[in-house]
This record gives structure tokens, sequence and C-alpha cells, in this order.
């Protein structure tokens, strides 16, 4: 779950384009593989520069090594000539030697001695006496009087230092049996050559490098340390002082070279760092170098990203310029792929779309034309006009000359419906009238002397084009439920006049006006007054304001407004207008 | 798109330049850059210290030092000249030991340019054993020569009631006073010496002549040899002197007690610093005078491939100001043969805490210097010294051998080492 969360919260960071994602996940892809690939250079090419400059510390350690055995074999040399000289085996042989034979042996040693720089003197060991070359009266190193059967093997000493005022003498000493060459198995004394432990240290240090010092160990002893004391810190991490000449510990290696023919070995730590030596610069290297290929990676990703999902973004455009409700977006790619097989679909479906759409259209235009031609065969059936002519022809052989007018009017009127049903939507307002008047001819032979009619049309709108059907419903209505339910006679005024360039019609009676509920519903329009005409229970009267509603909101839509203005007792007036259609023109 | 096409350019330019810097670079300085090496042999810290100075303005240059001790110097100097070896940049030798050594013809005219030596700079007494034919000095005095003695100021304080350099100077003015007052001290202090070697006051003796040992392979006046056996015969038999051999560790360690009341003492062994020893000190003419004793030069190989180097390292060090005032603020102080120096006020002052705050320098130019006289150069003079001082460590190490037999020994060995050499008649 938490990484979904994280994921989604990354995700939110970056600007929610498609092109930053996929360059910023390529780029991001990019960094890793070249981060991975330095890391890996780095540690085989920091691994490689490890071995080689242990290599060479360990060739450098094996030399200087070889140069103390060098000495050490001079000493050797120079030990065995002693031991061979005559006058040495002869001062050891004689007992109690004056003065004379001691400074005589101390000049045979000094002058054996004299050739190499780390040695600095030389001591004869006798059971009764001691003579030091360097001081052949000092009584020094009397404390070694060695009686024969006490001298030991040869070998080297542990440093020791000897007291000499404020400073001190730091030596170490190489021992060896004086054996009485004629008696090679008779111990006659021992000799001991003294190694200066300082000119030693100085030998080393002149061989130290910055990164590079070295240690003198005798045994498992420090016997010269390293000047910064960087070997001896770790030395405890290394079990012995082996033979092996690499050892590894924990951020290094310590390099070891034995001084062959001696206890001591030379000793060299070698830290990780130094030893990578410039392999650390890599480091550096490889950050940056990632770095800019990373931000070059970038720069040329995105452009190429963006060219791929360009298309994209056009398409995204397309569609959001759709939904907005251009249906007559199109959008162009031309990129060779997917996208452009999108882009031409999305095309044809916003053409098909608008297609359909004008279909439904039309569709519903002829729904309600199919309503309005229902409704029209509803009022105006065919038979009854033929019928009506028949009663015409048997009222004039009656000599009933107000039937024959009655049925004349009528069948005006018939004419009239007829006229609609074959599609004829729009008539002049002449035409309208005289259809009225055949009306209002009917009515005032049903109600004599109850209402008369007043014609108000302006001059010059007689061939003014109207909707059919909508005047004489409203002069019924007025009639029927304005006029007829008053006590004594009314009037109904019929007034059309031209206002700008709209037709004013006001359809108006003096009779007992409506509720003011109903002139609502009226002016509601035709949904409103349909649902109150399933409760009136189907009147004509209700089907007739119905009709001319829904005919006015067909023929000029929505903006024409049925107005009524009522007052119960006074009278009602139907008020709308219209936009001027002149004969030829049409309400579209 | 003008900002794209310019990041991708200035991108691509930026790789373009790394990679180049990256695989172009030069290989790393290796750690220790070539420098300028100088070889020296010495027996103490005062050259290598003061190429520790030196080194801070002057980088380049390198020192290797081998220390090889005072006695074994000439040995060493003259083994590798034999093995045909090559010699040090600057070579320091005692001016007594300079038998066998032309070193006029080893060593560089420094008087000659480049090196221009201001010889009136040299203050030194013997300058004629470091002239050449025609008269320049191949070598530049070190250390000054001219010695006293230092005495034990407890052991003077409890037996002579006075601790004063000058009261005990005149006490023990000469030999036989050394010797007289010396009986009596053995008296009062039958644990404690006048000298801890015999060769402490063999030296001084042998210094104090003014006039050369050996000339034209003759010996003049042997009796002084005489004379010398039988004073250091007399002050061991009177048990003056133990038997420590002179610089040897039982020597040096006896300078930490309060045993022996005196020591031959120059300028160049207190700087050695072997008298912070917890003892209190103070320093007097010598018995019979000053005597010569030590002292160093400096001289340069005409060998030597640093010349240049060696010679502006001793003009530092032993020619200049600053070097003056280094010699006297190093360890326990000196003061070299610089003479310019001491026309400045106050140079010639050298107080010693171990000298229980003495103004060594005074009693130095006041008495010791002045009263050491210039001596000839003497042939063999080393080879002399070497033979006379076997023989004082003969004594030594043969109690019974009295002063004459001594003499006798000593005219033997030298005539095994030099067999045509004459002794002047009386």
């Amino acid at each position: 779950m938490r990484p979904l969360i994280l994921r989604r919260r990354l995700a939110s960071l970056l600007p929610p384009r498609l092109s930053v994602k996929l360059a910023a996940a390529l780029g991001a892809l990019v960094l890793v593989m070249t981060s991975v690939t330095s890391f890996v250079s780095y540690h085989y090419f920091a691994h490689i520069l490890t071995q080689e400059n242990l290599k060479k510390d360990a060739q450098v350690l094996r030399q200087n090594a070889q140069q103390l055995e060098s000495s050490v074999q001079e000493l050797m040399i120079i030990t065995r000539n002693l031991l061979a000289d005559p006058q040495l085996q002869q001062f050891c042989h004689t007992e109690d030697p004056d003065y004379f034979q001691r400074e005589e042996a101390a000049e045979l040693l000094t002058r054996y001695l004299s050739v190499q720089d780390l040695l600095h003197s030389a001591l004869i060991l006798r059971e009764d006496q001691v003579l030091w070359n360097l001081y052949p009266l000092d009584q020094t190193f009397d404390a070694l009087k060695t009686p024969p059967d006490e001298i030991r093997p040869a070998g080297f000493t542990e440093a020791f230092q000897v007291h000499s005022g404020v400073d001190s003498l730091w030596l170490a000493a190489y021992h060896t049996p004086i054996s009485d060459l004629a008696h090679p198995q008779q111990k006659i004394g021992e000799l001991w050559i003294l190694l200066d432990l300082r000119q030693l240290e100085s030998r080393i240090a002149a061989w130290n490098l910055p990164q590079q010092e070295m240690t003198l160990m005798q045994g498992q002893t420090v016997l010269i340390p390293s000047p910064s004391g960087i070997n001896e810190q770790r030395l405890d991490a290394i079990n012995a002082i082996s033979s092996a000449a690499v050892q590894p510990v924990r951020s290094g290696y310590y390099l070891t070279s034995p001084v062959e023919g001696t206890p001591y070995t030379l000793l060299s730590y070698r830290p990780h760092a130094a030893l990578r030596g410039r392999a650390s610069f890599l480091i550096v290297f490889f950050i940056l170098f990632s770095l800019l290929i990373f931000l070059l990676f970038l720069l040329i990703l995105s452009r190429i990203v963006k060219q791929f999902t360009a298309p994209l973004t056009t398409l995204t455009d397309g569609l959001n310029q759709f939904a907005s409700g251009d249906l007559t977006t199109q959008i162009d790619i031309h990129s060779h792929d997917e996208l452009e097989v999108l882009g031409d679909t999305f095309n044809t479906m916003v053409v098909r779309i608008h297609q359909l759409l004008d279909q439904a259209v039309e569709d519903e235009k002829i729904r309600k034309k199919l309503k309005f031609d229902m409704m029209i065969s509803k009022i105006h059936p065919h038979f009854i006009y033929n019928t009506l002519n028949s009663v015409i022809v048997m009222a004039r052989r009656g000599g009933n000359q107000e039937v024959v007018d009655m049925v004349r009017a009528l069948i005006l009127i018939l004419q009239d419906g007829m006229a609609v049903h074959e599609d004829l939507l729009m008539d002049t307002i002449a035409r309208e009238r005289s259809v009225i008047e055949a009306y209002v001819t009917i009515q005032n032979y049903r109600y004599k002397q109850k209402f008369s009619v007043v014609y108000d049309i302006e001059p010059g709108l007689e061939e003014q084009l109207i909707a059919k059907n909508i005047l004489q419903p409203l002069v019924e209505n007025a009639i029927f439920h304005g006029i007829i339910p008053k006590d004594g006679p009314g009037q109904l005024t019929l007034s059309i006049h031209r206002r700008q360039d709209q037709l004013h019609v006001e359809v108006r009676d003096d009779g007992v006006g409506l509720r003011p509920e109903l002139a609502a519903l009226i002016e509601q329009g035709a949904e409103a007054l349909s649902a109150h005409r399933q409760a009136e229970k189907n009147s004509v009267h209700s089907i007739a304001l119905v009709n001319v509603c829904e005919r006015l909101e067909f023929l000029y839509g929505h903006p024409v407004h049925l107005k009524v203005q009522s007052e119960l007792g006074k009278g009602t007036a139907f008020l709308f207008d219209l936009p001027l259609v002149p004969k030829g023109g049409s309400t579209s | 798109m003008k900002f794209y096409r310019l990041s991708l350019v200035v991108l691509t330019l930026a790789l373009a330049l790394f990679l180049s810097a990256a695989f172009s670079a030069p290989p790393a300085a290796p750690a220790n850059p070539p420098q300028e090496v100088l070889t020296v042999w010495g027996w103490d810290d005062f050259l290598p210290d003061a190429f520790a100075e030196y080194q801070k303005a002057h980088p380049e240059i390198t020192l290797n030092y081998t220390v090889v001790e005072k006695s074994e110097m000439l040995q060493r100097f003259k083994l590798a000249l034999a093995l045909n070896q090559p010699l040090p940049d600057i070579c320091i030798l005692e001016s007594e030991t300079l038998d066998g050594i032309d070193g006029s013809e080893l060593f560089l005219d420094l008087e000659e340019a480049p090196y221009s030596l201001p010889r009136d700079q040299v203050l030194e007494f013997r300058l004629a054993q470091f002239e050449n034919a025609q008269g320049h000095l191949w070598a530049v005095p070190a250390t000054l020569s001219a010695s006293g003695i230092a005495y034990n100021r407890a052991i003077a304080q409890a037996f002579l009631q006075t601790e004063d350099p000058v009261q005990v100077g005149i006490v023990f003015s000469s030999w036989a006073d050394v010797i007289s007052k010396g009986l009596k001290f053995r008296k009062q202090f039958p644990e404690k010496a006048m000298f801890a070697s015999l060769e402490d006051a063999a030296v001084m003796l042998f210094g104090q002549s003014r006039t050369p040992y050996l000339q034209n392979n003759t010996l003049l006046q042997p009796y002084r040899f005489l004379n010398a056996f039988q004073i250091l015969d007399a002050l061991q038999e009177a048990g003056l002197a133990l038997s420590y051999q002179q610089y040897s560790p039982q020597w040096m360690n006896s300078l930490e007690t309060d045993q022996v009341f005196f020591y031959p003492c120059s300028l160049w062994l207190m700087s050695m610093g072997i008298f912070h020893t917890g003892q209190s000190w103070g320093f007097t003419r010598a018995p019979s005078g000053s005597y010569a004793w030590g002292g160093t030069v400096w001289a340069i190989p005409k060998t030597s491939r640093h010349a240049e180097a060696a010679w502006n390292f001793i003009q530092a060090v032993l020619l200049s100001p600053s070097g003056a005032a280094y010699a006297k603020n190093h360890g326990t102080g000196t003061l070299i043969s610089y003479s310019p120096a001491y026309a400045e006020e106050g140079y010639q002052d050298l107080i010693m805490e171990d000298f229980a705050g003495q103004n060594i320098g005074k009693m130095y130019f006041d008495q010791i210097f002045p009263e050491v006289q210039t001596r000839p150069a003497g042939e063999n003079e080393a080879l002399l010294k070497e033979v006379y001082l076997q023989t004082v460590r003969t004594m030594m190490g043969t109690p019974e051998m009295n002063g004459e037999e001594a003499y006798a020994l000593f005219l033997q060995k030298l005539r095994q080492r030099l067999p045509d050499y004459q002794e002047e008649s009386a």
C-alpha cells in the first residue's frame, strides 16, 4: 500500500503530461543504469588498481628488505672474517690480556667494522672480561661476561639501550660463538656485533614515502615504528606477522617482507584509499559523467518524446473542444501510427455524431409533425366535408338559407383544416380572418345576439403569414370560456399590429375571466397545460389550448411566449408576438 | 526551440570538454618530486636541526644525514678516500684531525669566486691550518676550539667554600695547583675524583702547547710529552683521575653524579648538552691556561655535485647573522665563528642554565679565548695526538706505569707510526 501511495505522490509531483512522465521515467532509467554501470566500473577499476599498487608496493618493500639483507650479508662476512682472524683468536686465548693486547684487539674490531654504517661497534665476551672496541677501558658491558659453557648459538638479541649521560645508545646485537680454530668444537668466547639502530632507523626513514611508511618488526614486536604510527594502529587486526606477503585487514592490507637471516621483518600498512590512489578520482568522474549524460539524454529525449506524444496532445485538445460543444471539431494527425488511426477515427466519430444529431433533430421534427398531423386528423376528418355538402343541397331544397350559410361557413372551416392537413402550416392573416369569420357566423347562429367580434388588424398586414389554427382556437376559447358563461352579451376583439419586426397579436374578451392558476399554466406552455388537460379529463377546449401552445412551439420555437391577462369577472386577453413572416417566407 | 538548441550545444560541449580533460589529465605528480640532496656525515644534532630550519625556505633541498661517531669520523673519511667512495657534500672535520688530508687538494677554495668567503668574518685563531697554497681558506670554522674547564659547583662550594668561576680559576691556576690541592681534595672526598678520565687532563695538556709538535718530521721539544706524562702519572698516582675512557658511557654517566670535579669544556661540548644532568656547573679557565681542543670546520669537496647548494647552506648557518642567532638559541646555545656577530651588543652574552646562569660568553671572550694563542699547524698532529692518547689510555689500563715509562712507550708507538721521525735534541 505504501509503495502505491508513494508512487502516486511522486506522480502527482509531475505535470499531468504523458511526455513529461515518459521523459522522467526514461531519464530515471538512464540515470539508474549509468549509476549502476559507474558503480560496477569504479569498483572493478579500483580493484585492479589496488592489486597493481599492492604488487608494486610489495616489490618496493621486498627491495628494501633485500637492501637490509645485503647489509646483513656484509655483517656475516665481517663476522666470519673476524672469527677466523688470528689476532682475535690470539686475544681470546690470552689469559688476562694487558691493556696493549686489549687495545690491539679493539683496533682489530674497529678496522673490520668501519666499512659498514649499521655496525656500531663490537664486543668480545670472555669469561673474565668484556672488550668493547670503542672504549676498551669502559666496563659498561662487563655484565655480559660469559663462561664457555653458557655461550649461545648465533643469533640476534632484542634491542637494548646503553645509557650514556644525557643521551643513550640504541643497539641490537648479532652474537656468535668464537670457536677455537684449532679445536672447532671448543668455544673460547662470544663475538657481539652491535648494530646501530639509530642508523637503521634513519636508513628506513629515507625509504619512507608519505603514504608508504615502513616498520621494522622483530618477531611480533615493533622495533622501529613508522613515523606517523600508521602501521602500528591496526597490528592487533592481524594474528601474527606471518610469512604471507599480503595480509588483508578491515581497512587495508599489511605487506610484510622478512629480512632473511634475521628475526626482522619489514612491514607496511597500505590503506584501501591509498591503494586506490587516483581511482577515487573516478568517483567524481563517474558522478559528473552520469549527471552530464543524464541531462543530455533528458534534453534529447524530451524532444523525441514530445514529438511522439504531440499527436496525443492534439487528440486531447480535439476531445476537449468536442466536449465543449464544438461538434465540427476535426483533428489533423499525420504520425503514421496508431495515433493517426485514432485521429482519423475521432474525426469519423465526430462527423457521425453530427449526422446522428441532425438525424435526431429531423426525426423529432417529423415526429412532431406526425403528431400534429394526428391532431389535425382528430379534429378534421375528410368524410365530414362531403357530408356537409350534402346538407347544403338538402337545406337549399328546403329553402333554409340560414342552414346553407352555416354549413358553407363550416365547409370553409373544414377546408382550412384540410390545408393544414396538406402541410400548409402558415397562411395569410386575411385567410385566417376569413376562417374566424366563418366560425363566428356559425356560432352566431347558435348563440344569437350573445357576442360580437371586432377585427382590429393593422392595414398592410393582410398578406403577412401567420401560423394556421392559432387564432381560431383562441377566439373559440374566448367565446366558450369567456363570453358564453357571462350574463349578457360580450365582445371579443382580435388585434394584430406590427411592433418593430414582430406581429403583436391579442385576442381579448370581456368575459368571465380565467382562474389565476389556469392563466399561469397557460403561460407555462404546452407541457404544463397538457398535464392540466389530463386532470380536466381531455375536454375539447383544453385540447385546443394545448394544440395552440404546441403549434406555437413547433412552428416558432420557444421564443413565442403566450401571455395571458385575465381578471375574473372582467375578461381575458391572450397576447403573443410572432416574427414577421411575409408571404413566401418561413418561420425557420 | 532556441533555448533547446542552446542547451543541447552547451551540454554536449560540456561533456566533450569534461571527457577531454579527464582523459588528458597529466599523471599525478610523484609524492617526492626530485630534490637536490645534500649528504653530510656528523655526530650531533646541530647540523640536521639547522637544516630543518633552512629547508623551510628551501624546500627543494633535502638532507641525507649519516650519524658517524666523532671518534670514527676521520677513519671513515680516510676510508672513503682510499676506496674512492663519494665524500659527503659538506665534510665536517675536526681541526685537529687533518693529518694525511690535503685539504687544498680535496676541498674547494672558498675565497675564490663564486664563494668569495670573506676571511675577516671568520673568528678563529688557527686559520693557517685550513689554507691552500694560495693562502686561501678551503674550510669554514664552525665551532671554536679555545677551551676551558667545567667544574661541579657543589664540589667547589664544599671544597673551596666558593663556586665563583674566577676564584676557582685562580685556585687551580696551574697543574701543580691541581696536584697539590688535589691531594687535599682526595683526603677530604675519598669517593670523589678531580677528573673522570686521565684523557681529560691529557687533552688539556696537549692543547696548551704554543708551538707545533712535529715539524719537518722532527718532534720538537719532546720533553713536553714527558712533562705531560709526568703530570698525568701524578694525577693517577694520587688517585685524582678515574679510569673512565673519555666519551664512554661511564664517562658520560659520571656527569650525572657529583663524583667528579672537573671536565674539559668547550663551547662545542656545552652545545652537545652533556652538562644538562641535574648538576650545577661552572666554567673557568683551565689550569695553566686555555687550550685548543676540538673545534670543527666545514669544507666542500671538489667532487661534490651540489657545491652551490652546500655553500649556500654553509653561508646561512655559519656566516650570517641569522646563523649566529640560530646557534645561540639552538639547544643550550653556542657561539659560532662569524665575527660580525660579535659587534652586535649582547651577542657575546651566553647565559646557560646548566651553569647556574653564568654568562659563559663573557667568561669565554674575557679569559678563555684571549689566552689561546695561534699555534702554527704542525705535521701529523692528529697521528701524534692519537698516539699520545693511546699512551694515556695505556697508563689508565696499566696503573703501575709511570710517566717516564709512558713517555718511552709514546716514543715507541710514535716510531711505529712514523718510522722516520726524529727527535729534536735538547
